[in-house]
This record gives structure tokens, C-alpha cells and sequence, in this order.
């Protein structure tokens, strides 16, 4: 049952050029003054001052615009997105809001002014920082070294698929140990990255329970085991409790244990990586940790390891003197070397360093709980829509941070599909809600997760308006077929997003594919 | 539900289904039974109608039966001592297409809830061809091809599908039924590859104990299973036997080799060795024959393709790839590939096994790695028939 009053909502709409089709030739923003006579007759030609080589020959195509159209263009176009701010419960990703102050912090010199063949002498602050959270995910994870190179988790998912080399290499067993396994429910980058990495991939596959069996794992792990790469609840929001076993069958067999933590919100403080007998972990500083995604800002995968692999972590990390003074160490003889240059999105992980510190050890509780709670408190209000069923209905036990829904029923009465409502519900000014990773299980399948952020007024609203619009989708379905029809652009013709000669991500190649002179 | 404690059941074997399996003629509609039977094939219906009664017998006295005469059903009523309505006489023991159709209407006339048949896509199109979505359909599966959707996993499963249905009447609840596809390959040719839609037929709803309706192939458009085609068809031994099951994805590592789609046969079970097709389309007796010839120093090799949207690996459109010969070939010597799409489709993914003989040594292990890329596997369940598939399940 609607509990709120549905908001009017329209996006604005200027349909403005590309900046590159703006302005006019000889157009400045702000003209810098003349070089004084005397600055003159003693510098010389400034050009002049120049090596050759490192002057243009021809000038930069550039737009031509006042520094008054300019910020017009740019207002315009912030206002044609919904601003990371609206009721966004795209699940997997953990949206959360990011907090001012740490935006502020790292707006100082100290950090935006950085730079990156700075002595280390002269940084000792961030390699503190970068210590002191080192030490605080450690406490976390149970694990003893954490690096933050990894700009993102496939990142670190794929740091972990070189050490699983590495490790393997180091002891003379990587020709036959070339097989990772993983499950049908892990993130693709785990396998994605495993294959990257030159391993085969065996794919284990979801029983009625929510998780592949044990036995089946048993049936595929050998002499030949590299490693186990899951994630653990997966992205469905089911734990697998056999999981402590997985670990002991892997180990047994010789390979390592890789915990990809990307649903780490709803066992924060409740779960550790190491106490279950994973190696090593991930976490996303981006998601989880507060710091801003999704074009907000840089992704940092914070990428963790037991003692066994710290010798073949990338190199520099930072590390403590004697003297309390930090310092920076290249990767030894059996490092995978660098990951990223230099020592990754510092400013995300002081972000995260910020979050966690004022979350504390009891906030970080709490946002696990409610996290949990506001999830299932979702899942009882959407499951009284009709049209809207729980994938995996068959599995016993309450979901964690997330729940993946079907409106495969809705489709099967009205033809709308799970990509239609998802269009329909930005026309209310919600946004796009997180579909499901490949490959889809459940037919026509939505994720929300609410994490600890929205209050139950946001919650609510977000539901009542997924409901108005499956209530649309049975008395108009055209209507929400078309959507969405009150945002920046209207439903768009996709065919050409997988043609090569039409897709255009760059002005030179729109000039080259579409014949424009300009 | 007209009688809430009983259900009327019209039976109806087709004694010449699944006759062409073993014999590799991919059917035994029409002109090809004679065929078949030229050949020395056996009678396989009436064998796995028997399994589906049998185990129906603890309730059978909640059951009433309709039956048309002698091998189309009632020959094995009366041999279980199990008493039936005679509805109709076929006129000779070599039934047709009409006989079926025939009966169907004596089902209609007779008001059954339910027609049991045993057959395949033919028997099935027979049937639905009268009684259209008015009387519920189950199919016990014995025939060559089963593409559509009202055939059970298994014999064993028809029975317990019904067994299940009884026991919904007895504690007053209403049946569920769904609709499903009655597939089959068009009459003018045989495109092995692509299913014709003959329409919408009513069957129990039992997603876990009916077979889906099979998905056309969809093999030649996966980029990553043509890659692991032209991987295979580089890696392939000088002397070594392989054997090319039905189907398009193990035909893509034939093509890899420049053997066109004329030269195999696709549909069939083809052997390569060094290089040269030496076989095409072969049969049961033909393919034990090359095993029993090839070399003793390599064992030979099967490449087996999975049908789309039915997960099955053996008994459905290769059954010259029987018991014996899966025995002779190994279980380690079978390499399965398939589409990711076309095995990450459901929850749970199983490959269902579904030798003739029921009770004939299990040859597979619990699980086995279905090849969907260079590098690249899904580990299936293997459920056997024969093997009490309810207690795979609940592991």
C-alpha cells in the first residue's frame, strides 16, 4: 500500500550543444595582461624559454567561450543529472553519502598539492594516515598487511589472481596449479581477473540452498587448485554457511583463499576475513568505507593479506622505523610489482580513514545492523506488490544487506519489463535502481539495497514509488514502456551502442564518424 | 476435479516411439519405423511405460484407466493385473499417427483428467492435435526426440508427478497446471538445429520433474565457445579416435577443421581420426564396431553438446550413444561443451543422464565440468536415471 504523497517531479531539459559547438573564434574567458616593458626586456621572448621540442606546432582545438558561458554550460549540465543525492539504493554498490568535511580535508594543500615524487620525508601525515588505516582494516580482517594501490575491486581482485601466481611461482608448483575456482554468485571480475591472470576458471554452480555444495567443490578441487576467489554474502544477500569448510577443503588441497568483501556492509564487526581462514581479502573504500562512487570520485580496492603472502605484496608499501618516522619500500625479490603507479587514490583513503574514525568500532555496528534491518524491512513491503516475487524464494533463513527481487510476474501480466520500471522510476526522480550481474538467474531482476544512510521515510517513498509504477504498468503499460518521459532524455534507441561506426566517446571521434568539419 | 478422489487416466503407448534411437535415425515417424525396424531395432515404449506404472501401483486404486487395445496400452495393463476401460481398437500392430489421434478422441469422449502417453515430440503433436489445452498432457519420455514441454526427467518421475497430484486431491487442494511448447522438427525437413512451435499444450506444473521445452542453439553465435572450438580442433592427437555427438557445439570444432556442415552430419553421431571423417552419422552397432577396431594405445574421446533449455546430455535425439557405448568410451574420455547462456540459465544447474535401461551401472561421477570457454568451465550435477534422483536433490 502507497504510504507517501508521490512528488511531482520534471528534470530540466536544455538541450544545450556540445561545449565544442559553443561560443565564437577569439572568445576568451579572461585575458591575461601584457607582459610589463621591463619583465620584458630582461626575460626576453617567453616562448623563447621554451625548449623547441616542447612547443605545439599547431594550437589546441579548444572551445572559445566568457568565463560567464562557460559556468552557465557547466550549471546546466549539473542540473541534467539527479546529483548523487537522490534515494539511490543501487544494490552492490552500497551508495552512501559522502561526508563534506573529508571532501574538505582533502581539498587542502596538503594533500591536492601533493606531489608524487615528494621525499617521503616531507609526507610523513599521509604515509601516517595510510599507516594508521592499514592497522585499522587489519583489525577488521583479522589480516596483517593491507595496500591501497588497487584503483577499484576488480583491481584488487585481479592484485590477488598475481600473488595467487606468485605464490604458486615461489614454490615451484604454478605450471600445475592453474585452476582458480570460483562460484556462479561471485562478482564476474573474479573470474574475469583469474583468466587475466592465464588461470583456467571452474565455475561452481547455485544449489536450491542459495550456494553451490560442498560436495561439488569437493568434486573440482586437486592437486591443480590455485586458489578460491567468492564473495561471501554474495550479491543476493545469502551467507554460506559451509564457508569455514570451504576455506579447510581449498587449503587442504594446497591453494589459497580469497575473500572478495564487496558485501562487507552487513557484516561489519560481525565477521572476520581471517578468523574464517581466508589469505587475503578486499574491500571497496568507495563503497562500503564512504568514500564517493559512480563519478564521484576514484575507487580504491583496500587489498589485505595473512603473513604467508605479505612477500609478494606490490611494492612501495609504507612501513614504520624504529624511530616511529614512516617510510616507503619497494616490493622484495618476490613482489608482483606495481600495481598503479605511486601509492594509489590517497585522497580516498584518507576519505575512508576519516569515515571509519568517526564511525568507530560501535558505529560501524550499527550501520551493519540497520543495514540488515532496513533491508529486511524493505523485502516485507515490496514482497506485498503484487508482480514483485524474491529470487530464490526456496532459500531458508532471512537475507542480509540485500535481496534480489523478480517482477518476473509483472512482466509475464503486463509485458513491462525490469529495464522499463527502471526507466519509469527516474521519471519520479528516483534513481536507476541495480539490475544483476551476468549471468541472470532470475528473471527480470532488480537489486536494492538500502544500506544505513536513507531513513525510513526515503525507504518508504522509494518503495511506493516502484509500486506506483508496476500500479502504471498494469493500467498503462504503453506509458511505462515509452519512459521515461520527465527526464534530461527520453527513452533512447539502443541499437547503435553496439555498432563501432556509430558509438562516439570523444569530439574528434564524433567529427570522424558523423562527417562534421567543425 | 469432477471426482475429488480419483483421477481418470487415458494411457496411450506408441509402440514404435523411440525406435530409430539406437539405429541413429533420429525418429521413427512415417516411413522411418519400417526402417528402423530393418535395422533390428527393439521396442522401447512399452519397457518405460511399464516403470511409469509400476510405480503408480501402491495408489493404484485411486487411479481408473482408459486404454486403447493391445500394444498401445492395454497389453501392459493387463500384464500388471491392472483393470482399464477399453476405448479403442487399433486395427494392426503397426499403429500410426491416425491410431494415436483415434485414441485421443476416445480420451476426450470418455472425459479423462489426464492423458498419460508414452512416445515423443511426434506421439505428443498427435495428441495435442485434438485435445488442444482442454485435457492435461504428460509425457513418459520414450521417444527419440523430446523437445517439448510435457515430458517428465525420467519413467520413474511421470509416475510421481502423479503420485503428487493425488495426494493435492486428497488434502483438498487445487492441481496446478502449466501451459508449455509442443515442439518438433517441421515434417518437409530436417533442420536439426531449429524446433517448429506447434502450439500451447496444458501439462502439471512440476518445473523440477518436467523437462523444458528445448531452446534452439544459439552455439554458432557464442563467440567464446567457437574460440574453445578452433582451441580443440588445434589440440587433437594424430591418432587418436573422436566421436562428434549431435548437436551444433560439438560440430563447431568440425567446422574448425574446414569439414562444412555438408560433409558431417549434424543431427548424428559422427568419429574423426587423423584428421579424416571416417564416420558420419553413425549408429550404435557402427560406433562400437570403431572403438572395438581403434588402436589399443589412446582411448578414444567423445565431444558432447548439452540441449539447450533441457540440460540433457544423453537420451534425448543420441541414443546410439547408449549405455554400452558411453561404458567403452569413459566417463574421463567424454568432453562436454556448451554456451555459458545455455547452462547458466536455471537454478539449479543439473545435466540429466537417461540411459534405456534403468538400472545399468552408474558410468558418471556426481559432478562434471561443462566447457563454456577457452579455460573456462561450470561444474554440472549429473543425475542419472535410475539413480533416485530425489535423493540427489536433497544432498
Amino acid at each position: 500500500m502507497i504510504k507517501s504523497k508521490i512528488r511531482k517531479y520534471h528534470a530540466p531539459v536544455w538541450d544545450e550543444p556540445l561545449v565544442m559547438q559553443m561560443g565564437q573564434s577569439g572568445r576568451r574567458g579572461s585575458i591575461a595582461p601584457k607582459t610589463e616593458s621591463k619583465i620584458a626586456d630582461t626575460v626576453g621572448n617567453a616562448l623563447d624559454l621554451l625548449p623547441a621540442g616542447m612547443k605545439r606546432a599547431n594550437p589546441l582545438n579548444l572551445p572559445e567561450l566568457s568565463e560567464f558561458e562557460v559556468q552557465r554550460h557547466y550549471l546546466h549540465l549539473s542540473q541534467q543529472t539527479l546529483g548523487m543525492m537522490g534515494i539511490s539504493l543501487f544494490g552492490t554498490c552500497t551508495m552512501k553519502y559522502n561526508p563534506r568535511v573529508n571532501e574538505r580535508i582533502v581539498y587542502q594543500p596538503f594533500v591536492a598539492e601533493m606531489h608524487p615524487h615528494q621525499d617521503p620525508e616531507t609526507m610523513q601525515g599521509i604515509l601516517e594516515v595510510v599507516n594508521r588505516f592499514d592497522h585499522l582494516l587489519r583489525k577488521l580482517s583479522g589480516l596483517d598487511k593491507f595496500v591501497f594501490q588497487a584503483g577499484g575491486g576488480a583491481d584488487a581482485a585481479y592484485t590477488q589472481a598475481c600473488m595467487t601466481r606468485a605464490y604458486h611461482a615461489s614454490r615451484g608448483e604454478l605450471e600445475q596449479r592453474n585452476e582458480i575456482i570460483t562460484t556462479a554468485q561471485a562478482h564476474p571480475c573474479n573470474p574475469a581477473t583469474a583468466a587475466a591472470a592465464g588461470f583456467k576458471i571452474i565455475t561452481l554452480p547455485l544449489e536450491d540452498d542459495g550456494f553451490p555444495s560442498v560436495e561439488a567443490l569437493k568434486a573440482v578441487v586437486s592437486n591443480r587448485t590455485a586458489a578460491l576467489m567468492v564473495n561471501n554474502p554474495d550479491d543476493i544477500g545469502i551467507y554460506n554457511p559451509h564457508i569455514k569448510e570451504w576455506v579447510k577443503i581449498v587449503h587442504d588441497a594446497g591453494g589459497l583463499c580469497f575473500y572478495d568483501h564487496a558485501n562487507f556492509n552487513g557484516v561489519m564487526t560481525r565477521i572476520r576475513a581471517a578468523d574464517i581462514g581466508f589469505d587475503a581479502c578486499m574491500y571497496m573504500l568507495h563503497k562500503t568505507f564512504g568514500g564517493p562512487k559512480g563519478g564521484g570520485g576514484p575507487a580504491v580496492g583496500a587489498y589485505g593479506c595473512n603473513e604467508k603472502l605479505i612477500p609478494f605484496l606490490a611494492g612501495p608499501t609504507v612501513e614504520t622505523s624504529a624511530d616511529g618516522s614512516f617510510y616507503l619500500k619497494e616490493g622484495g625479490e618476490h613482489s608482483v610489482g606495481r600495481i598503479r603507479e605511486f601509492l594509489g587514490n590517497i585522497p580516498t583513503v584518507i576519505r575512508a580513514y576519516s569515515w571509519t574514525r568517526s564511525m568507530g568500532i560501535e558505529g560501524l555496528r550499527d550501520a551493519a545492523n540497520i543495514s540488515v534491518l532496513a533491508n529486511n524491512y524493505m523485502e516485507k513491503r515490496l514482497l506485498e506488490i503484487p508482480g514483485i516475487t524474491k529470487g530464490m524464494p526456496d532459500v531458508k533463513g532471512r537475507r542480509l544487506e540485500m535481496t534480489r527481487y523478480s517482477l518476473g510476474e509483472l512482466t509475464a501480466d503486463t509485458g513491462v519489463s525490469c529495464l522499463d520500471v527502471q526507466n519509469r522510476m527516474t521519471d519520479y526522480g528516483v534513481d536507476a535502481y541495480w539490475l544483476s550481474h551476468e549471468p541472470w538467474f532470475i528473471p527480470e531482476p532488480f537489486t536494492p539495497e538500502a544500506g544505513e544512510l536513507w531513513s525510513v521515510e526515503d525507504i518508504d517513498y522509494w518503495i511506493d514509488v516502484l509500486e506506483t509504477v508496476c500500479n502504471e504498468a498494469r493500467t498503462n503499460p504503453e506509458l511505462v514502456k515509452t519512459s521515461p518521459h520527465n527526464q534530461v532524455v527520453h527513452k533512447q534507441n539502443s541499437t547503435n551502442l553496439s555498432d563501432p561506426a556509430k558509438w562516439a566517446t570523444t569530439w574528434r571521434a564524433y567529427k570522424r564518424k558523423y562527417g562534421v568539419t567543425n | 476435479m469432477q471426482k475429488p478422489d480419483v483421477l481418470k487416466i487415458g494411457l496411450l503407448i506408441n509402440p514404435i516411439a523411440g525406435m530409430g534411437g539406437k539405429v541413429g535415425l533420429h525418429g521413427t515417424d512415417d516411413s522411418l519405423a519400417e526402417r528402423a525396424k530393418e535395422l533390428g531395432a527393439k521396442n522401447v515404449s512399452k519397457e518405460r511405460a511399464g516403470r511409469t506404472i509400476k510405480a503408480l501401483l501402491p495408489q493404484i486404486e485411486k487411479l481408473v484407466f482408459c486404454a486403447p487395445s493391445k500394444v498401445m496400452g492395454a497389453d501392459l495393463l493387463q500384464s500388471l493385473n491392472i483393470n482399464f476401460e477399453s476405448v479403442y481398437e487399433t486395427q494392426s500392430l503397426d499403429t500410426s499417427s491416425e491410431d494415436t489421434k483415434a485414441a485421443a478422441r476416445a480420451f476426450q469422449a470418455k472425459g479423462v483428467d489426464l492423458i498419460l502417453f508414452a512416445g515423443g515430440d511426434g506421439t505428443a503433436r498427435d495428441i495435442f492435435s485434438v485435445v488442444g489445452e482442454a485435457i492435461p498432457i504428460l509425457g513418459i519420455p520414450a521417444g527419440v526426440k523430446m523437445r517439448s514441454g510435457v515430458f517428465a526427467n525420467y519413467p520413474e518421475e511421470a509416475a510421481e508427478i502423479v503420485l503428487d497430484a493425488i495426494a493435492s486431491i486428497e488434502s483438498g487442494k487445487v492441481l496446478e497446471f502449466a501451459n508449455t511448447e509442443i515442439l518438433d522438427l517441421t515434417d518437409s525437413e530436417l533442420d536439426y538445429s531449429q524446433s517448429h512451435y506447434f502450439g500451447s499444450a496444458r501439462t502439471f506444473s512440476a518445473p523440477s520433474k518436467i523437462t523444458s521445452p528445448k531452446v534452439n542453439s544459439n552455439a554458432s553465435s557464442d563467440v567464446a565457445l567457437k574460440e574453445l572450438a578452433k582451441h580443440l580442433s588445434s589440440e587433437l592427437a594424430k591418432d587418436r579416435l573422436y566421436f562428434f555427438g549431435p548437436g551444433r557445439s560439438a560440430k563447431l570444432i568440425l567446422n574448425e577443421l574446414g569439414v562444412t556442415d555438408s560433409e558431417h552430419s549434424l543431427a548424428g553421431v559422427d568419429a574423426l581420426i587423423g584428421g579424416e571423417l571416417i564416420g558420419k552419422d553413425l549408429d550404435e552397432s557402427q560406433i562400437l564396431e570403431l572403438i572395438s577396431s581403434h588402436s589399443k594405445a589412446t582411448e578414444p574421446l567423445i565431444f558432447l553438446g548439452v540441449i539447450g533449455g533441457q540440460g540433457f546430455l544423453l537420451g534425448r535425439g543420441n541414443q546410439q550413444l547408449s549405455h554400452q557405448v558411453m561404458s567403452r568410451i569413459g566417463a574421463d574420455n567424454v568432453f562436454v561443451l556448451a554456451s555459458a547462456s545455455k547452462m547458466t540459465g536455471t537454478v539449479p544447474t543439473r545435466l540429466y543422464v537417461d540411459f534405456e535401461d534403468a538400472l545399468s551401472k552408474k558410468l558418471f561421477p556426481d559432478f562434471i565440468q561443462v566447457h563454456v570457454a577457452k579455460n573456462r568451465t561450470l561444474v554440472c550435477k549429473v543425475v542419472s536415471s535410475g539413480f533416485v534422483p530425489n535423493s540427489v536433490k536433497a544432498s
